[in-house]
């Protein structure tokens, strides 16, 4: 009797999903966002330049306009002793940005 | 073989960037605002319309499904890569729009193609700009005669702005409804999401139609 509802909440997860990419967004940083509060850090970096750091919350929804370019983006731990980037931790794939088969890398809507 | 003086230096060009801006670095967090010295001359060399990935909101697939003469479904169906949420591109690379003489939809192109070279970061107390790393072999030339918001309100960026900023409040209430958003979206959500006119009717305005857009999503997305 819920599959009807169910699936509509499918459909309305998906759609958040869908229009947090259009304005830039990978849907794995809202995931993020959401599990890990403020205990993680997000850098942004687009040439081997830091772009910006997101302190993870609310404000991981923020976007950026401009032309798409490659950037990296690597999570940070900040409750562990030393801050090192999450990718180097072993976490799982969902915690990772991984888009277009790049480990790591992800393409936003550019800074 | 023409004299260096006499010609355009290009890389003398890129060295004169304003400074006030930050080139796509954080080194001055609180630079670049609106009001930053700012001005850009494109060269028409199309560099910055190849190999890029163009990701499209909601109001900019309703200006260009307009702009081409199709309902949002067809655009899509046409014109969309939904795993992206991007425009195609052409087998070489090139935006799937782009012509012999440029921009075939230039008046309704997406807001990234208009403040290019610029980018806007946005957080829920402001924003800030930045230059973007230029293209490779950009013939644009950069100065600081007039200010960031002067090149972008001459760009026609300012309702695409205002467009991003409101499908933001949307997906922010969504996520505050209940922070759901895990996972990739399929291409029928996506799809649903950038096809307006399934969700309102036609209403021969792009802004009211939006606007009643909006609205429905609002509805459907925060519970």
């Amino acid at each position: 009797m819920s599959e009807p509802i169910d699936r509509r909440e499918g459909v309305r997860r998906g759609a958040v999903a869908a229009l947090a990419l259009s304005l830039g967004i990978p849907a794995t940083a809202l995931a993020g966002a959401r599990d890990s509060a403020s205990r993680f850090q997000m850098k942004i970096s687009a040439n081997d330049r830091l772009l910006e750091t997101i302190e993870l919350g609310r404000e991981a929804t923020r976007y950026i306009d401009g032309k798409p370019t490659a950037v990296r983006i690597e999570w940070y731990d900040l409750a562990a002793d030393e801050k090192r980037p999450l990718s180097r931790l072993g976490l799982t794939e969902s915690r990772q940005i991984k888009i277009d088969g790049l480990d790591g890398e992800s393409v936003v809507k550019p800074g | 073989m023409s004299s260096p003086s006499t010609q355009p230096n290009r890389t003398t060009a890129r060295r004169e960037l304003p400074l006030s801006l930050p080139l796509a670095a954080g080194a001055h967090p609180d630079a670049g605002t609106r009001e930053a010295p700012f001005s850009y001359e494109c060269g028409r060399c199309n560099r910055c319309c190849r190999d890029r990935i163009i990701q499209v909101n909601p109001y900019e697939v309703l200006r260009l499904a307009r702009a081409v003469g199709l309902a949002t479904g067809e655009f899509i169906d046409r014109f969309i890569d939904l795993n992206r949420m991007a425009l195609r591109r052409s087998s070489d690379g090139t935006c799937v729009f782009l012509g012999d003489s440029g921009c075939t939809v230039h008046a309704d192109r997406p807001l990234v193609c208009r403040l290019y070279p610029l980018g806007r970061i946005v957080r829920g107390t402001g924003e800030k700009w930045v230059l973007l790393p230029a293209a490779n072999g950009s013939e644009g030339t950069f100065g600081s005669e007039r200010s960031v918001y002067d090149y972008v309100d001459a760009q026609g960026a300012l309702p695409y702005m205002r467009a991003a900023d409101a499908c933001h409040a949307v997906l922010e209430e969504a996520l505050l409804a209940d922070g759901a958003a895990q996972g990739d979206a399929t291409g029928d959500e996506a799809r649903w999401l950038l096809d307006a006119d399934s969700l309102v009717e036609q209403q021969g305005d792009i802004d009211r139609e939006f606007s009643a857009y909006l609205e429905a999503l609002r509805a459907t997305l925060v519970t």
